[in-house]
């Protein structure tokens, strides 16, 4: 065995080691894009400055949901579209914990909307990675927040056309302290976009734009032809203009990758700690 | 002299009138009275008609508001249109006689189906339509008025401390304050004591409300003596505060732990979080972080997750807030997570009648959330029970690792009370079963006793949870066997905590197995319900008062053994709403049906006087009374 291979071996050993591997196989069709993220998440932990008992994982309902119950890290599944203000709690609760929230378009931007926008406003201090595969998976097929104009899907059988979020332009409009969009196909780049994201005081965000059978399925793309459409469609743009990184069904059309924003806001629990620290120093104690 | 004095304040919202409330108030526990108000209003930031009903004693707090009262004091003509019924015979107005000339039927603020009933009674009286007519022809019948010229007394404060007229017009307060202290023949150090604490820190004001309010009692003292002067207070004054039932559950849930707490702002639940916001500061080492967080759904989500990480973590919410949190609720109790729910009811359904008060939710909170799991209701009927209940909530949602229902209303929300200064040292603690240094083979869900130990998030082994199905481990399981097994030990803990809590606690009988009658309630229902036997009990009927405190596990056979030594026909189930639900949960617990009830829904509270005539009725073999009374 030569001497990288002996890295590589125990590489994927520690990684294997982050999985729940006993709870295999998993659900994820093959060929689908979410246990590559989980993946590059694992290998980020362990990459990570972080002890990976500080580690924690929050994911709501649907395909991505189901990733917290593949980790060797305490997880919650939780109802649907509230992985956020539930681990909002968990991290002004525990602050010293590094709070990840990994789901889906369904489940983050659609029912969860609301949690997702004030949680950024907030700039809670969580990590965000929503896996995008325009559709709500689990269920069949329907369209989400994220479907591309056009696109067919099991609630959209002639083309969708009720407009679709450009996110990581909405997200950097919000105010978010870290923006990037990886796929997949771009293992390395997604694992150190994550290993970027744990440093960050405040809300963290990375889309990663995943291949999705069923998707695929409706609009007449076989599994490896969608692969295909992803590496020569795919352009690396760190200084994009991020008004013009919305995703379409056009084969034609790029789509967009990169760090796009990185910010130093203080977070929410950063600013709640000092305010505490300043009324307890001035305050004469008494409440 | 009297022993005790019923008397209203009424204007429009927005005007002052919670500043004479609690002034008054302040200066009557200073010397040594008891008092109950309710605050009532509507639904609009400001301008439409409030009041505050109060009844102070020289013995003790009182338990319940009644009818009719002994002093009115209007700060507009509304408030005289609006309350002339409520005057006792003999009783005094306080009123602004520059405004004589003013028709109720050009009051934009009134609301048209009160219009349409004064214009019939106006008619029938035949009276002009104006206040000076209604003020003549309530003098003819015994009431005595006390006609202030507002303007005129605001211009000499104005004059005197050089102010604005309408700077001064926001002062009106104080003529209210004034007028009540000289009918009562207030110490004026105590109302000085009631204004500086209003003003605290701003001294001006101070000094110009007292100057006004002395002015107005000196004025009304020459002209009418002191004759609603209370009795000397019957024991010297011990410490006492005075507190709202929002303030009472914020005070119940700092010393019980609590640091995390949630919300999202709603009538009439925010007012305790705001009081919490305060406490942020508490302590050396420990914080109480309060997130009013952008919905209910996220308020209570975020408590679940602060709540595995051992934080004693809650959220206050009223009824619309609640439905949106009944999912998570769902996955706290699968999950054995104890959080605690404080629910403050209004009126329903959907938005309601967001300011008044209700008991309607009942049902709602015992099944609310699909599936099943076991959680515990409580309800506090007062003030002290209140303030227990918020400490017991934490202890029994962490000993029973399942969500905690603590089940309040607007009623005891908005009112404001005298109460000792709850004594802490008895109340206790209790975090329930705790892992010891949970290792590597550590199971949250461990099936081997009902009560698996609780580890909390970070202390060492790696913990799941799902709102599927689990195992052991908190991992998805669909196995049929497994299923079954978990369930049990869920549902298991609610037989457990039956078996615990002790009955006579859960449901507290005041009065004799041997009374005439027996009223069955709950929450607020408890202050009236005694106030009424009080009174009854005067005219020779004796009344009994089943106190329902945990609604969930219900004590049954303690309950039906009671209610059976009775007889359907002599309980009578009182509740705000309109099934009288506590009838119907007695009925689902014990097989025993309550033959009779006295209900009100109007959204206002259930008087003492309206309760004693209702429950003459049924004595004379009336089967449901719906009470009404209340403007």
């Amino acid at each position: 065995m030569s001497r990288l291979e002996l890295v590589k071996r125990t590489r994927t050993d520690e990684i294997r080691s982050l999985l729940r591997t006993e709870r295999f196989p998993h659900i994820w069709c093959p060929g689908c894009g979410i246990g590559v993220a989980l993946k590059c998440y694992a290998e980020a932990i362990l990459k990570s400055d972080i002890p990976v008992e500080k580690h924690i994982i929050v994911s709501g309902i649907g395909c991505s949901g189901r990733a917290a119950g593949y980790m060797r890290l305490d997880g919650y599944h939780v109802t649907h579209g509230r992985p956020i203000p539930f681990a909002v709690g968990l991290k002004t609760a525990r602050p010293d914990l590094e709070v990840t929230v990994f789901s889906g378009d369904g489940d983050l931007l659609t029912i969860g909307g609301n949690h997702f926008i004030h949680a950024v406003r907030r700039n809670d201090d969580i990590n965000v990675i929503m896996i995008n595969n325009f559709t709500y998976g689990m269920t069949g097929g329907q369209y989400s927040a994220t479907t591309p104009n056009g696109a067919r899907t099991l609630t959209s059988p002639y083309g969708f056309i009720e407009g679709t979020f450009n996110v990581p332009y909405m997200v950097a409009a919000l105010g978010a302290n870290f923006v990037a969009r990886w796929t997949p196909l771009h293992d390395r780049e997604l694992t150190r976009a994550i290993q970027e994201m744990f440093k960050i005081d405040g809300f963290a965000f990375i889309e990663v734009v995943s291949p999705c059978l069923i998707f695929g399925e409706m609009n007449n793309i076989p599994p490896l032809e969608m692969l295909k459409h992803f590496r020569k469609r795919c352009v690396i743009d760190h200084d994009a203009d991020l008004s013009k990184v919305g995703l379409s069904t056009d084969p034609d059309q790029p789509i967009v990758l990169g760090n796009f924003v990185r910010r130093d806001r203080p977070s929410y629990q950063t600013r709640y700690r000092e305010l505490m620290e300043k009324i307890r120093g001035g305050g004469g104690g008494r409440g | 002299m009297r022993s005790e004095l019923v008397f209203m304040l009424g204007g429009p919202q927005g005007a002052g009138l919670e500043t004479s409330a609690q002034i008054l108030t302040t200066s009557l526990a200073h010397l040594g009275y008891g008092v109950v108000s309710d605050r009532e209003y509507h639904s609009n930031i400001r301008g439409k008609h409030s009041y505050v009903h109060f009844r102070a004693s020289s013995e003790g707090t009182p338990l319940a508001l009644t009818y009719p009262v002994d002093l009115l004091g209007a700060m507009d003509a509304e408030t005289v249109f609006t309350h002339y019924h409520d005057l006792a015979p003999g009783g005094f107005l306080v009123y602004d006689e520059s405004q004589e000339k003013a028709r109720f039927d050009r009051i934009p603020s009134m609301g048209k189906e009160l219009k349409a009933r004064l214009r019939r009674e106006f008619a029938e009286l035949g009276l002009d339509g104006t206040l000076g007519s209604l003020a003549r022809w309530l003098s003819e019948r015994g009431i005595r008025l006390v006609g202030i010229s507002y303007p005129d007394v605001l211009s000499k404060l104005a004059e005197k401390y050089g102010l604005q007229r309408a700077q001064a017009s926001r002062y009106v307060s104080s003529i209210l304050v004034g007028a009540v202290a000289g009918l009562m023949g207030l110490d004026e150090d105590a109302v000085r004591a009631g204004i500086e604490r209003r003003f605290a820190g701003r001294e001006a004001l101070v000094e110009q409300n007292t100057y006004l309010a002395s002015m107005v009692a000196e004025t009304v003292r020459r002209m009418h003596g002191e004759p609603l002067r209370l009795e000397s207070p019957a024991e010297p004054p011990g410490e006492v505060m005075v507190a709202s039932g929002n303030d009472v559950v914020a005070l119940g849930k700092v010393v019980g732990g609590l640091r995390f707490q949630a919300y999202y702002p709603i009538t009439p639940a925010a007012d305790e979080s705001f009081l919490l916001e305060r406490y942020e500061r508490v302590g050396e080492e420990a914080s109480l972080v309060v997130l009013q967080t952008e919905d209910e759904i996220a308020a209570i989500s975020s408590v679940i997750g602060a709540a595995l990480t051992g934080a004693r973590a809650a959220t206050a919410t009223s009824g619309p807030g609640f439905s949106l949190m009944v999912e998570a609720l769902g996955w706290a109790g699968i999950n054995e997570v104890p959080i605690v729910i404080t629910y403050y009811q209004r009126g329903g359904p959907s938005t309601g009648l967001p300011t008044r008060g209700s008991q309607s939710d009942l049902f709602f909170t015992l099944f609310a959330s699909h599936g099943e799991f076991p959680r515990i209701v409580l309800a506090s009927g007062d003030h002290l029970e209140a303030f227990r209940d918020a400490v017991e909530a934490f202890n029994l949602a962490e000993r029973y690792q399942t969500p905690v229902i603590h089940l309040v209303d607007k009623f005891l929300a908005n009112t404001i009370a005298t109460m000792p200064v709850p004594d802490p040292s008895g109340l206790r603690v209790d975090r329930g079963l705790l892992a010891e240094e949970p290792g590597e083979g550590y199971k949250r869900f461990d099936l081997s006793s009902t009560l698996s130990p609780r580890a909390f998030l970070g202390a060492g082994p790696v913990m799941w949870f799902t709102g599927d199905e689990h195992d052991e481990a908190g991992h998805i399981t669909e196995d049929p066997e497994l299923r079954a097994a978990m369930y049990e030990k869920r549902m298991r803990k609610l037989e457990l905590a039956d078996r615990e809590i002790p009955p006579e606690e859960r449901a507290v009988l005041y009065g004799s197995r041997d009374a005439d009658i027996l009223l069955l309630g709950w929450g607020s229902v408890k202050g009236v319900a005694l106030d009424a036997a009080r009174v009854l009990e005067r005219e020779g009927i004796s009344v009994a008062y089943l106190h329902l405190r945990i609604l969930e596990p219900f004590p049954s056979s303690h309950v039906r053994g009671i209610l059976e030594g009775f007889g359907p026909g002599r309980v009578v189930a009182v509740e705000h709403s309109y099934n009288a639900q506590s009838a119907m949960l007695v009925a689902l617990k014990t097989g025993f049906t309550v033959g009779r009830s006295i209900v009100k829904y109007t959204g206002r509270p259930i008087y003492t006087n309206e309760l004693v005539d209702a429950v003459k009725r049924v004595l004379k073999g009336e089967e449901r009374v719906v009470l009404s009374y209340g403007a």
